[in-house]
Order: structure tokens, then C-alpha cells, then sequence
């Protein structure tokens, strides 16, 4: 299907129809507060989503996916993302699925799609070391040939969600000759392997995403390398663009400002709504301007990506800026709530709570500590802005 | 409606580029400033394309340019430094005219299609900032026709009008009088902003004008008035995104050829990152600017408004700062006359003390809003 102004109000009627009948509220209401809704639940909405033919909407049909196009694509995870829909398997589905259909051998597609459709497979990223983070490409784990299999050793950290994982796609070094770039390949990594251990690398306000692996001459197939030796970083590339345009998060930036303007009427300052208050009003003012200019350029992109087929570094105005206004809107919210900002998520577990603070609250500051992350994920801030030096404003 | 140009739009700038090479060929040199369009060849070009009032409706002697158009028109000029006179001289009048069926109002409007400024719209009063709501000045029926008695500052284009646009109080409501210049017991006082431009203050002790000055009666004044107003900050928006970008564009070929410590400024990141800073937020506004465009094309409804509002508030926001910063990243030469990247600067600061600070159009944002619900 193809999204054209005619048919577009009845696509996201569908997907919120969906949502609807198949969402269960709690998990709704945890994803609105931008909180995990764990596994299980992850699973089963999975589940659902592929019964339905949704579940890898950008993969290839004969993989499960859709056949939208990019717009169409942009459209579902818009209205996904405002119904409360938790994001799903974002390593699994936006990340080795594609991958290993653009580069992968029929063995490896025929092997790791549907179980990373099913989730029966959990893939993690092992891409970061300890010395190898903007500057990836001085990675330093080794793969060295013996037979059809490579001995690997080396660390992988800041492995996001890695504990939940039994897979990780992989950046190896496999040559020292030549550019540092071009003696990296890409391996596809079975965690149970002997020789592979990990540990907990906590966030610092008590939150369990990332680990760290030691692989200690773990032994991989040849077979599970994907493209040739030596082309793994091009492989990895070849996502980025992508996966920054998927990443400008105004939805969540929307779910924000909804939860903003909802504690405005309740939350008082000098006795009145905090809406009333002319200082309140004036940021409130700026949060929405911003995020409306943030819409419009989304909107823009998109435009592009049909006429030109991509959107080049405008992605990264639109990442740079998106992560901003997520994190303005967090301040705010946390600001707004004052002393109500105070209890942590454990103190939220039995109820009691409830009864004192507002359930708006729950959450707000956590994701304020958790949107310091994006900004240097994905290419930090530093990153993005470099890129837009050279190749926008060609410096 | 689409974000990106079309073809039509492409061909406009085209045509706005070489009216503006034309005009700054034609314009004398002076000693000491930057060359600038000669702003009465300019309009004369403008009008004589019709693209000076092509953004009026073709009942009005437009093309039905539209929102669009007007934006187009606005953001080109805006990238060069000209006292071109489009908003007071054309956007507020001939959105007030226009509104109008009478003859001699369209007759106006046919002159400001044309590149003339006959006509400049005096609203604004002493120590009221931008509240227009409630004026001072005071029409009180005299006769077959009225008595204006009262003083409008800060008049856009006023001191080489023919005819003003006056707000007046009458009775419970607001109506604009249409007053010759010439009029009895009417002073108008030229006097020069900070940009250049060259404006008045006007005031009218006790002037008669016949019943048929009274071009837009009390109930309908305002609503005349805030449409205009709108259509000004629009204008003054996609002006300064013109503005925005002929800055950073000059700033940016600056830190390419200026070489300090034996290497070109643009190697070092400390200029690099203040400068893709400057493009993320110029792509906002252009975004933002594009959004209103869109919304009023489809009609002069409150979120049309209120996307007007945010586009003038980030408008100034952005022209104050890439103003700022041009000035800044060329070193002493930022601050003459002589290179004029400060123009930028003036005419930000102008633009949002004649129209609304960002504080004003964020309030207006707001309220708009809570109106909507
Ligand atoms: C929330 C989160 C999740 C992550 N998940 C994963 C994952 O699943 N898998 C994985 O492999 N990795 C993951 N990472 C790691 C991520 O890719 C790296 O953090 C990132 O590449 C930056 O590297 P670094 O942390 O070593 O910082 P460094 O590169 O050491 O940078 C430190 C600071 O210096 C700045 N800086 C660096 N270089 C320059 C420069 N040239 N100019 C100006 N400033 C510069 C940076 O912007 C940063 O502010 C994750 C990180 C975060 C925060």
C-alpha cells in the first residue's frame, strides 16, 4: 500500500482501532509514561503484531514485511507510538532484519529472519569497546581464522539491553592493514557460546541497560559472518541515516508535552493553576513552538524521502534538534512538579503512593536521566553537528 | 500542501533575484556602505512582474499568489539589505483594503499592485506597546462626517503617504478612517529607525473627514485589524528566515577564507559547532514558516493563527541570535557599515519592535489555543 491524503486518514484509523482492541491498558498507560513494559508483555504484543501482518513492516513481504512505502511506514510508527504501543525489538526488527536482507547469504535470511521475526532470537549490538566509541573504527576485539571457524577475543560494552539478549551482532577486527575502516567485518554471535561472559553496567540513577562482554577465544562459524571479511563497516553504515530520520522522536516529544499541559491545570504556583502563571505560560509557549517547528520539519523529511528516496544529513538537524526537545520537555515536567518530582520508580511499586502524588509524576525524573543517553548514542550531539559542518555547510 | 518549492515558486525567485541585481546595479554608490537595491526601482520592477501584490486575490488586482507567494516575496527580500517597504507599504494596507468591496479602496489596492506605497496604516499608540485593541484616538461624529482627534506613533511608510489608515474609537467599537495626508489639523513627523528605515509619528487634532472616510465600521474594525497584523507577522517571518539565511551564508563564507594562527577559522570546531547550531535553528524556522504558509493557504482559521504566532516567535528568536552571531564570527569587520552583515541584526530588532517580541507572540500562541478548545 502507498499512503496518498486519500487513504491516509483511514490507515491510522486502523492502527488506532488496533491499538484498541488488542493493546491491554496497563501496558498503554506504562508506555505513555515512556516506562518498560517487560518482556512478556513485549512478547505478546509482538505476537499480535504479526498475526496481523505488522510485526517488521519495512522488511521484505516474503520475510513478513509489508511493502509500504517509506511514508506509509513513518505513518504507522507515528500512530503506533501515540496509542501507546511500546516499541518493539528495535535490534531485531530495525537493525539485523534489514541488515541481513540486504547483505545476508539465503542461509543466514532463511535462519535468523523468522526467529528474529518470532523473537524467539533477542539480538543486542555489540558494536562500542571501552577504547572505541565516536571513534568506532579503532576497534580493537580481534577475529583471527582457524579452519571455518574465527577465535575471538576481546570487550564489547555499553551493550544495550544485552542481559535480555542470546544473540549480538558483532564489529570485529579482522586485519591491521591498510585503512582502520577497512579491516572490520561483521559477525553474528550466539551468546551461549563457551568463552563469552558479561556483567551489569547500572546507569547512574539505578537503571539495568547496558552490560559489558568478555569473549575469551570464543569460537564463531565462518558461516556466521555476514558480507565479506574485511566489509563489516560499510555493512553497519549503511543503517545510520535511517535509523536517525526513525530517531527525530517527536511522538514521544508529543506524549511529553500532552502529560505537561495536563499537570498545568493541576499543579499549583502561588495558589493558582500553573497555567495562569505568566512565567509558566511564556515556557509552556516555547516547548510548543519548538516542537511544533520540529513537526513541520519531520513532515518536510518525509516529503523528501518519497521525492528523493532519502533524506541525506538532514537527518541529523532533525536528531540534534529532537533530542533536545525531548530533554526541554523533561526539564519541564520535572520542574513543574517540584518536590512531587522526588520518589523513585521503586516507590511507585505498591500503590501507596498514589494516594499523595499525582500519577503524572511517575517516571519524570527517570526519563529525564534516561534521555542523556540518545544525545550520545547513535552518534552524539558532537557527532551530528560535525556531520552538518561538512557535509551541509561544507566547512 | 506540499513543503517543498514548486516549480512556479523557483521561477519567482529567479525573477526576484534579477529585479534585485537590477535595482542594486541602478542604485549610486555611496562611501562607506555596503551596495544596496535602490528601493524605488525595485518595487517599480516588483510591480511592474506583479509579483509586488501578486499574493492579493485577483478581485483585489493580485494573482492569487497567496500566503505562498507572499512568503516567497518576503524571504527574498529579506537575503539582501533593502529599505523595501513590503510589509508597510503593501502587506498591512492591502490586507485591510482589500477586505473591502468599495471602489476607492480598490483603486488603491491597484496602486500598491503596481509598486506604489499610497497608503500607510496607523494603528499604533504611545506607551500601549502592541495592544491595538483599545485606542485613544477618538472619531466623534461632526455633522455628515467625523471629527479625529488623537496620536499615532511609529507609522510604517507614513511619511511619504498620501492617504492613512487611521483606527479610531467609535462608540462601543474600532473603524479605520481613510485621511489625506493633506488634511486639516493633521501632523505627520518623519523620523528614522535604527535599520534605516524611515517612519512617523502622526497626530490629529480635531481633523474632519466626510462619512464615506469611514472605510471599515466599529464592529468590524479589529477583526480588520488582527487580520492584517497576522498577515504582517507572517510576512515579517519569512522575511527573516531570508535574513537568517543570507547571514549564515556570508558568515560562512567568511570563516572559509579568513585565516587566522595559518589555518582557515572553519577548521576550528569551536566556530563549527556555533555554526551548524545556527543552521538547526534556521531549519526550524523554515520549517515553522513553511507550516503557516501552509495552514493560512487553507484558510484565516485560529490554528492558521497560532502557527503564525509560533513562526513570528522563533522568527525572532532566530534573527536576534543568527544576527548576533554573524556579527560576532567576522571579528571588527562584522561591526562596520562598510561590509553591512549588521544590517541583519537592525532589521531583526526592528521586525520584532514594530510587531511583537517573541514573549507577545508566544502569549498570543497560547491564548489562541486555549481559544480553540
Ligand atoms: C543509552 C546508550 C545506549 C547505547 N547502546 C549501545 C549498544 O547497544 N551497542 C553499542 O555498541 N554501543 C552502545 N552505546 C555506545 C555508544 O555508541 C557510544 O556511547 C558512542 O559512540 C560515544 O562513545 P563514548 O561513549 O565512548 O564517548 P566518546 O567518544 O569518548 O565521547 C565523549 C564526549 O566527547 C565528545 N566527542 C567525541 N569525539 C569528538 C569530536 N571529534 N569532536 C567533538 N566532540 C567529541 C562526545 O560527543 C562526548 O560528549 C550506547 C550508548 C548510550 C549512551
Amino acid at each position: 500500500m502507498n499512503m496518498h491524503a486519500g487513504n491516509e486518514v483511514a490507515f491510522r484509523d486502523e492502527i488506532a482501532d488496533f491499538c484498541k482492541k488488542n493493546l491491554d491498558p496497563e501496558v498503554r498507560r506504562l508506555s505513555d509514561l515512556g516506562l518498560p513494559v517487560g518482556e512478556a508483555a513485549l512478547l505478546e504484543w509482538q505476537t499480535k503484531l504479526v498475526a496481523r501482518g505488522w510485526g517488521a513492516p519495512s522488511w521484505e513481504e516474503k520475510w513478513g514485511g509489508s511493502g509500504w512505502d517509506m511514508r506509509t511506514l513513518f505513518i504507522f510508527e507515528e500512530e503506533m507510538a501515540a496509542h501507546g504501543a511500546p516499541l518493539v525489538g528495535t535490534f531485531n526488527i530495525k537493525m539485523i532484519g534489514p541488515i541481513l536482507q540486504a547483505h545476508g547469504t539465503p542461509e543466514q535470511q532463511a535462519h535468523y529472519l523468522p526467529k528474529a521475526l518470532s523473537f524467539e532470537h533477542a539480538w543486542c549490538q555489540g558494536y562500542s569497546e571501552p577504547g572505541a566509541g565516536s571513534d568506532l573504527a579503532s576497534l580493537q576485539t580481534r577475529a583471527e581464522r582457524d579452519g571455518d571457524d574465527y577465535i575471538v577475543n576481546g570487550t564489547k560494552i555499553w551493550t544495550s539491553g544485552g542481559h535480555l539478549a542470546n544473540h549480538m551482532f558483532c564489529l570485529v577486527r579482522t586485519s591491521r592493514e591498510g585503512r582502520r575502516q577497512a579491516g572490520i567485518s561483521f559477525l553474528l554471535i550466539d551468546l551461549e557460546t563457551p568463552g563469552i561472559s558479561q556483567r551489569p553496567v547500572h546507569h547512574f540513577y539505578g537503571a539495568h541497560v547496558f552490560n559489558q562482554f568478555f569473549f575469551d577465544n570464543v569460537r564463531v562459524p565462518v558461516a556466521n559472518r555476514v558480507g565479506k571479511e574485511n566489509a563489516g563497516w560499510d555493512i553497519a553504515k549503511s543503517l545510520l541515516e535511517h535509523e536517525r530520520l526513525f530517531s527525530a522522536r517527536h511522538t514521544e516529544a508529543r506524549r511529553k508535552l500532552g502529560r505537561l499541559e495536563r499537570l498545568s491545570k493541576d499543579v499549583r504556583i502561588h495558589g493558582r493553576p500553573a497555567i495562569e502563571d505568566p512565567q509558566f505560560r511564556d515556557d509552556l509557549a516555547k516547548r510548543k513552538i519548538e516542537l511544533r517547528a520540529l513537526e513541520n520539519a519531520t513532515m518536510r523529511a518525509l516529503e523528501r524521502l518519497v521525492d528523493d528516496g532519502g533524506i541525506g544529513p538532514f537527518a541529523s538537524v532533525l536528531k540534534l534538534r529532537g533530542i533536545e526537545v525531548n530533554q526541554r520537555l523533561d526539564r519541564a515536567i520535572v520542574q513543574l512538579l517540584g518536590p512531587d518530582a522526588l520518589p523513585a520508580q521503586a516507590a511507585w511499586e505498591d500503590g501507596a503512593l498514589n494516594a499523595f502524588v499525582p500519577d503524572e509524576a511517575r517516571n519524570a525524573a527517570e526519563s529525564r536521566y534516561w534521555w542523556r543517553g540518545p544525545a550520545i548514542a547513535g552518534g552524539s550531539q558532537e557527532v551530528q553537528r560535525s556531520i552538518i559542518t561538512k557535509h551541509i555547510l561544507n566547512l | 500542501m506540499r513543503f517543498a518549492a514548486s516549480e512556479d515558486e523557483i521561477m519567482v525567485e529567479d525573477m526576484l533575484d534579477r529585479a534585485l541585481r537590477e535595482a542594486r546595479d541602478r542604485a549610486p554608490h555611496v562611501d562607506g556602505h555596503a551596495p544596496r537595491p535602490d528601493p524605488d526601482v525595485l518595487r517599480e520592477q516588483l510591480g511592474s512582474l506583479g509579483l509586488w501584490g501578486g499574493w492579493l486575490p485577483e478581485a483585489a488586482g493580485g494573482a492569487d499568489g497567496g500566503p505562498r507567494l507572499l512568503m516567497t516575496l518576503a524571504r527574498g527580500l529579506g537575503r539582501v539589505p533593502t529599505y523595501h517597504g513590503l510589509i508597510g507599504g503593501c502587506v498591512l494596507p492591502g490586507a485591510i483594503l482589500a477586505g473591502t468591496a468599495r471602489q476607492d479602496a480598490l483603486d488603491l489596492t491597484a496602486r500598491l499592485v503596481a509598486g506604489e506605497m499610497p497608503v500607510a496604516v496607523a494603528v499604533l499608540e504611545p506607551g500601549t506597546r502592541w495592544d491595538f485593541e483599545m485606542p485613544v484616538t477618538q472619531a466623534e461624529p461632526d455633522g455628515d462626517g467625523y471629527r479625529l482627534t488623537g496620536v499615532k506613533s511609529h507609522v510604517a511608510e507614513g511619511a511619504t503617504a498620501e492617504v492613512f489608515l487611521v483606527s479610531a474609537r467609535d462608540g462601543a467599537g474600532v473603524s479605520l478612517f481613510l485621511v489625506p495626508a493633506g488634511s486639516d489639523g493633521l501632523t505627520v513627523s518623519p523620523f528614522p529607525a535604527t535599520d534605516g528605515t524611515t517612519w512617523a509619528m502622526i497626530r490629529a487634532e480635531g481633523v474632519r473627514v466626510p462619512a464615506s472616510s469611514r472605510l471599515i465600521g466599529p464592529d468590524d474594525g479589529l477583526a480588520a485589524l488582527e487580520r492584517a497584523f497576522t498577515l504582517a507577522a507572517f510576512a515579517a517571518a519569512a522575511e527573516s528566515l531570508g535574513s537568517c539565511e543570507a547571514a549564515l551564508t556570508q558568515t560562512l563564507e567568511y570563516l572559509r577564507t579568513r585565516e587566522q594562527f595559518g589555518q582557515p577559522l572553519a577548521t576550528k570546531q569551536a566556530l563549527q559547532f556555533r555554526v551548524a547550531d545556527l543552521h538547526v535553528d534556521i531549519e526550524m524556522l523554515r520549517s515553522q514558516v513553511l507550516g503557516a504558509a501552509n495552514a493560512l493557504a487553507d484558510g484565516y482559521s485560529g490554528r492558521a493563527r497560532s502557527d503564525v504566532a509560533a513562526a513570528m516567535a522563533l522568527a525572532v528568536q532566530t534573527g536576534d541570535l543568527v544576527g548576533r552571531e554573524a556579527i560576532h564570527l567576522h571579528g571588527a569587520i562584522g561591526m562596520t557599515r562598510e561590509l553591512g552583515v549588521g544590517y541583519h541584526l537592525l532589521r531583526a530588532d526592528v521586525l520584532s519592535r514594530w510587531l511583537g517580541s517573541a514573549e507577545h507572540f508566544r502569549a498570543k500562541l497560547m491564548d489562541l489555543e486555549e481559544h480553540a478548545q
